[in-house]
């Protein structure tokens, strides 16, 4: 079980083992390319900004994701229970889909300020259509034979979502869960790109601007370390609960 | 005897608008094991599900002599053909299944099909804690089998129950249904096995055709009083009747 993680860890250290040498094989100046060394270097004197940043960045991609994940699983099992919702939502999701989620952010700012509740909703938008589609594709595929026993014994609707529907659906879930976990980093950092007043996104411009290339690629390996700690978090639970048998094995 | 429910002209249509099932007249009996035999395909599936409420008549009616309605579906425990076990859940978990589904909340459902186990099938009750997704297809078909016979209901509707259970199990559990109707609850056995009818039913209906109609009964004396040759012939007999009816 552990070892996909391990794996993951060891190719990380070998893409910078090799990002490093390359660096110094190529004599490349810090400003062109930094080595990892150097970002590393960056990333501890700079640690009382940075850090900071990136717990605003953090929490925004944190509470978008676990919104998403709450919204998506009411939406997917809505679409996935009842005809009138599905009809009505459905041609509204891929609209929304081909919507850029990162044009809307600008509007967003200008209705809720520089806080980070527009970043939250700008997250929302981007990881909450994997889920939704998850959710909804879950709960149809729960057993036919076993839908029929609970309708036969006179169970409820309510009562079959909550005994078969619901818990078939959570290997889906966590799945969608699994591929929204990789958008919501990028979404919390365009967000802030738009207008903020904190997060790593806006040191990233700040740093920009001045040149500080080094700098710049310490928020970029936080912002990597963030997006793939959110990644194996759900990735964990995942494993741990298909080795409890409580979800079957895919 | 009394009859529990009958059946008057009933008729299903599949999905295509073509009738299933057609005309089909039956009456079930109290206290008896009712065994309908039939080809793939010839609507056993499409009658058992109609009995229990859940595919509506499109001509002719089911009628409870109680006066209820099936469609309220409280008046039957039905097991259908099954497939997959459900993962999530511990053996003692899937038992207690079908007794959630009625109504009964986690803990009295859980206790229930525990007892229930420990009285019928007490092999099964050692592997109580296993996860669905270890058992196998005819432990699966045993647990809910209990646990839909532990639902209080006069009527029994079971769908190709014992497909997947092995020998000796199969036996202890037809010895089981008969026991049910000893009680006076009501069996409906939907079955493609002409041995097994011929060993546990009072009476056999052959269903056959497309759309399936009730093509033969059989009515022979009752199943403690036939030997081993008797239940011979009259599976050769079935199985004849169904050979024909193709």
């Amino acid at each position: 079980m552990r070892s996909p993680f391990i794996r993951t860890v060891l190719a990380i250290a070998a893409l910078l083992g090799l990002w490093e040498a390359a660096c110094a094989a190529l004599a490349l100046q810090p400003s062109t390319l930094p080595a990892p060394s150097d970002a590393w270097s960056a990333l501890i004197d700079a640690q009382e900004v940075l850090l900071p940043a990136l717990a605003t960045t953090a929490l925004e991609a944190t509470l978008g994701l676990a919104t998403a994940l709450v919204v998506g699983t009411a939406l997917g099992v809505l679409i996935a229970v009842a005809r009138p919702a599905r009809a009505a939502l459905e041609p509204l999701l891929v609209v929304s889909q081909t919507v850029p989620v990162i044009a809307l952010a600008p509007l967003l700012v200008t209705w809720l300020g520089f806080g980070i509740e527009p970043k939250i909703i700008v997250v929302t938008l981007i990881a909450v259509f994997p889920v939704i589609v998850a959710v909804a594709t879950g709960v149809r595929q729960a057993d036919a034979a076993v839908d029929e026993l609970l309708r036969g014994a006179g169970a409820s609707r309510l009562r079959r979502l909550r005994l078969v529907e619901l818990p078939a659906a959570v290997p889906a879930l966590l799945s969608g869960a699994r591929v929204s976990s990789l958008l919501v980093v990028p979404g919390a950092v365009a967000a802030e790109l738009v207008g903020s007043t904190d997060g790593l996104g806006r040191l990233l411009l700040i740093y920009d601007r001045d040149g500080r290339t080094t700098t710049t690629f310490a928020c970029v390996l936080l912002l990597a370390a963030l997006g793939l700690a959110l990644w194996a978090a759900v990735s964990a639970l995942d494993a741990a609960l298909t080795r409890r048998g409580l979800i079957a094995e895919r | 005897m009394t009859s529990v429910l009958r059946t008057e002209g009933l008729t299903v249509l599949g999905a295509d608008g073509a009738p299933i099932i057609e005309s089909v007249d039956l009456t079930l009996r109290r206290g008896e094991v009712l065994a309908i035999l039939g080809v793939n395909g010839s609507g056993k599936t499409t009658l058992v599900r109609a009995l229990a409420g859940l595919a509506r008549p499109s001509s002719g009616a089911i009628v409870l002599e109680d006066g209820t309605d099936p469609a309220a579906r409280r008046h039957a425990a039905y097991l259908p053909q099954l497939s997959r076990p459900v993962a999530w859940r511990d053996a003692t978990g899937n038992a207690a299944l079908p007794l959630e589904a009625s109504g009964l909340d986690r803990r009295t459902a859980r206790r229930v099909a525990r007892q229930a186990l420990l009285a019928s099938d007490p092999a099964l009750l050692r592997r109580g804690g296993r996860r669905g997704a270890t058992l196998s297809g005819g432990e699966r078909q045993r647990l809910l089998l209990t646990g839909v016979l532990a639902l209080a209901r006069p009527i029994i509707l079971l769908d190709e129950p014992l497909s997947a259970v092995d020998a000796v199990e199969r036996r202890a559990a037809q010895d089981r249904l008969r026991g049910f109707a000893s009680t006076g609850r009501s069996v409906v056995l939907v079955t493609h096995e002409p041995t097994e009818a011929a060993r546990v039913a009072d009476r056999i209906l052959v269903l056959a055709g497309r759309p399936g109609q009730v093509a033969a009964e059989r009515l022979p004396p009752p199943p403690d009083r036939r030997d081993a040759e008797f239940q011979g012939l009259l599976a050769d007999d079935l199985l004849s009747l169904l050979a024909g009816a193709r």
